[in-house]
């Protein structure tokens, strides 16, 4: 090690510090906390706790509503995962094949990712409701009558939920694979063409191999995203999120500080949030197995 | 050496900057101000009333209220300052949410001497001005913890007008009110309008089981761990009424997402609309200007044994902190905000008053609706006080209710799963 880079790396350090307060603060500190509090039986309002070892996991482990939160979250996850890919691909070809507007188009997929989420909710809200709402007029008045529902209803809400996050998230992970295309030469296309290869050829044998490390990243990032997502389903249903949608994240909100009814168990909220987290990890763990290849060099 | 002090130097300005970041933006602060957190969203009419009594206070006293919103959340923000010793002087919100989450861990300050004490002008009793039954609701442990400002009921509301037109009266009973549901349907009329939300849903069971079982009798089904009071058959008999008002709602109403129901309800698209009376408040830019505010309560159910002139009656208002810094400067701030004077301007924002005496100063919009709270009869709490039993209220109660109301399940079914569910919930 030269002296230059044992230098630099202490002046480094100065820099880097409001950073690491930062991250120690915000991160560290309440992740260790929320660990902490999960061997607790805790309601946040005085600094009295008792504690209860490993009881608010195995409660959790046979609360039903942690159990339907769960599938809530996979539901996003798998359904919203798979829309929000095949749509990002199918945008990733025409972005390929035109010539011009293609910043524009960037753009304008990428756009519902910076409005807020509670807007995005009260925009759809007004789409869905079926009184007066776009979507069943619109059915309306291409004759399609029967196809009118209450979109908001139990039956339909999940549907219309993953609609949204299809809609908002897509143009998020159309971009990140862009970023992948942008580095593989022209050359390879180039040659690939003269050889007479057709471009979904050149998509299939060319395109996805060769951003399959942003692809595995990208997947990785939705099955975090997917399963810590809070903002779009509790704004999804108004001033308080429907139980049909109530994924772990809602669960957790609801048990450490609820709405209108109070419930204040943080102990057992931490504990859900720790199970939360083991889970996340574990997805991502067998996601990164599945999806390990080889990496290709140019 | 040089390169060694520069190190030094600037790590010590980066840690005082971190601090500084993190530690700043709270500004100076006025050691004797009254710390007040309200409830109140910034803007909402109810914070603007709340300013205004503020403004009028600093002039006349000479004390300065430290004043924020923290908003319907209020005490997440109180929670973590009380824990960490710096609670606020006071506080406003729900009844009910405030004596569940901090009168019960005794964290509030009891307020009997303001109550015996005099009005602010000295010409009466402080407690004498209120409603009966609105201070009693933040009693605990033979004290009072809550002082209210207004108060509320759930009820009936419809448009006058349209009664008017009808030539109807207001149903006294419950087969009035499904004779007027069964006229509206051959019509083709929506009868009643609603929206999707647990809390909503809840009303009608809860108020099955107060005209057909009595006030407690909700209470006493989530609180007996042996089960037992399910078998009561009146219970059975309020799920079946909940399963078949069910039939009279607005079509598609399950998709509903407040407030969406209550403006159709609003628009005359559905005549009956069961909801707490803050609905004005909610809804008076979204009527047509000759919709007339009406209000009738719960009617009484044949056979029923609960008390037919039962009234619900919640309360919002203020409570201060066990540890506030300055409880005489809040409890002055109360006995202020709490005159004649304030109430009657309270109301313009269409929020029932708590006061008694005002009889002539009510406005049209709310005149059934104070009638309904000061109306003789005893007075229940809302859903019969469970909201303060969170959880069960939350996790057990609400998914089998709103199963119920949707039609997933019998009212049977409803009976024997609430019964296991409540029973494996008290003994777990």
């Amino acid at each position: 090690m030269s002296n230059s880079f044992k230098r630099n790396k202490k002046l480094a350090l100065p820099f880097l510090l409001p950073s690491l307060v930062v991250y120690i603060l915000f991160f560290i500190y309440p992740a260790v906390s929320g660990l902490f509090y999960s061997f607790f039986d805790y309601k946040g309002f005085t600094r009295d706790k008792t504690f209860v070892g490993i009881s608010n996991f195995t409660e959790a482990l046979s609360d039903k509503i942690f159990w339907g939160a769960l599938l809530v979250n996979l539901k996003i996850m798998f359904f919203g995962g798979l829309f929000i890919f095949l749509l990002a691909f199918a945008f990733l070809i025409m972005y390929q094949c035109i010539a011009h507007f293609k910043s524009t188009f960037r753009a304008l997929l990428f756009l519902p990712n910076i409005i807020s989420p509670v807007a995005i909710c009260i925009l759809w809200g007004f789409v869905f409701n079926q009184n007066f709402g776009l979507l069943n007029n619109l059915l309306t008045s291409f004759g399609l009558e029967k196809l009118i529902v209450a979109w908001l209803a139990p039956e339909y809400i999940m549907v219309s939920l993953i609609f949204v996050i299809v809609w908002t998230y897509v143009g998020f992970y159309f971009v990140i694979l862009v970023s992948g295309v942008s580095k593989i030469p022209d050359s390879v296309y180039e040659s690939a063409l003269l050889e007479g290869a057709s471009p979904v050829q050149a998509f299939f044998k060319i395109t996805i191999p060769m951003i399959w490390d942003v692809f595995t990243v990208a997947v990785v990032y939705w099955l975090i995203s997917s399963l810590k997502m809070f903002e779009l389903p509790f704004s999804f249903t108004g001033f308080k999120p429907r139980m049909e949608i109530w994924n772990i994240p809602i669960y957790i909100y609801m048990l450490g500080f609820g709405r209108n009814d109070a419930i204040y168990r943080i102990g057992y909220a931490a504990a859900i949030a720790v199970l939360l987290s083991i889970i996340v990890m574990i997805f991502v763990q067998i996601s990164r197995k599945l999806m390990t290849r080889e990496s290709i060099e140019y | 050496m040089k390169r060694r002090l520069c190190f030094v130097l600037l790590t010590v300005f980066m840690v005082i900057f971190s601090f500084q970041v993190f530690a700043g933006g709270s500004g100076e602060s006025d050691e004797n101000a009254l710390e007040f957190w309200c409830y109140w969203d910034k803007g909402h009419p109810n914070d603007l009333w709340m300013r205004q009594i503020i403004a009028d206070f600093e002039k006349e006293t000479g004390i300065k209220v430290n004043y924020s919103n923290p908003g319907a959340n209020i005490l997440l923000s109180v929670a973590p300052a009380i824990s960490d010793g710096k609670a606020p002087d006071l506080i406003d919100g729900h009844c009910i949410e405030m004596i569940a989450s901090l009168g019960n861990d005794g964290l509030l300050l009891p307020v009997e001497d303001l109550y015996k004490g005099s009005t602010w002008d000295g010409s009466g009793v402080f407690e004498d001005q209120f409603i009966d039954g609105t201070t009693t609701q933040g009693m605990y442990d033979g004290q009072r913890w809550f002082v209210p400002y207004c108060a509320h009921t759930s009820c009936f509301h419809y448009n006058k007008a349209e009664f008017e037109k009808r030539g109807w009266e207001i149903p006294e009973t419950w087969d009035e009110f499904i004779a007027m549901c069964d006229e509206l349907v051959a019509e083709g009329v929506a009868p009643i309008g609603l929206d999707n939300t647990p809390l909503y849903n809840a009303y009608w069971f809860y108020w099955f089981m107060e005209r057909i079982c009595g006030t407690g009798a909700f209470w006493e089904l989530a609180t007996d761990p042996t089960g037992a009071a399910w078998d009561n058959p009146d219970v059975l008999k309020a799920a079946q009424m909940v399963s078949d008002v069910s039939k009279y709602f607005i079509s598609g109403w399950q998709g509903n997402v407040w407030p969406a129901g209550q403006i159709a309800w609003a628009q005359g698209q559905a005549i009956f609309h069961l909801d707490g009376s803050y609905i004005a408040n909610e809804l008076f830019d979204k009527v047509d200007e000759d919709f007339q505010f009406g209000a009738f309560p719960f009617p009484a159910i044949e056979g029923g044994k609960g008390d037919p002139a039962s009234k619900e009656v919640s309360v919002m208002g203020f409570s201060i902190p066990k540890d506030a810094k300055h409880p005489d400067l809040a409890k002055k701030f109360i006995q202020f905000a709490l005159q004649p004077k304030y109430q009657i301007a309270l109301m313009e924002t269409y929020y029932p008053t708590t006061f008694v005496g005002l009889e002539d100063e009510i406005p049209d919009y709310i005149k059934d609706v104070y009638a309904i709270i000061t109306s003789d009869g005893p007075v229940h709490m809302m859903y019969d006080g469970l909201q303060s039993l969170g959880e069960w209220w939350s996790t057990v109660f609400y998914p089998v209710d709103n199963d119920l109301i949707y039609g997933n399940i019998t009212p049977e079914e409803f009976v024997s799963r609430l019964k296991a569910d409540t029973v494996a919930y008290l003994n777990k």
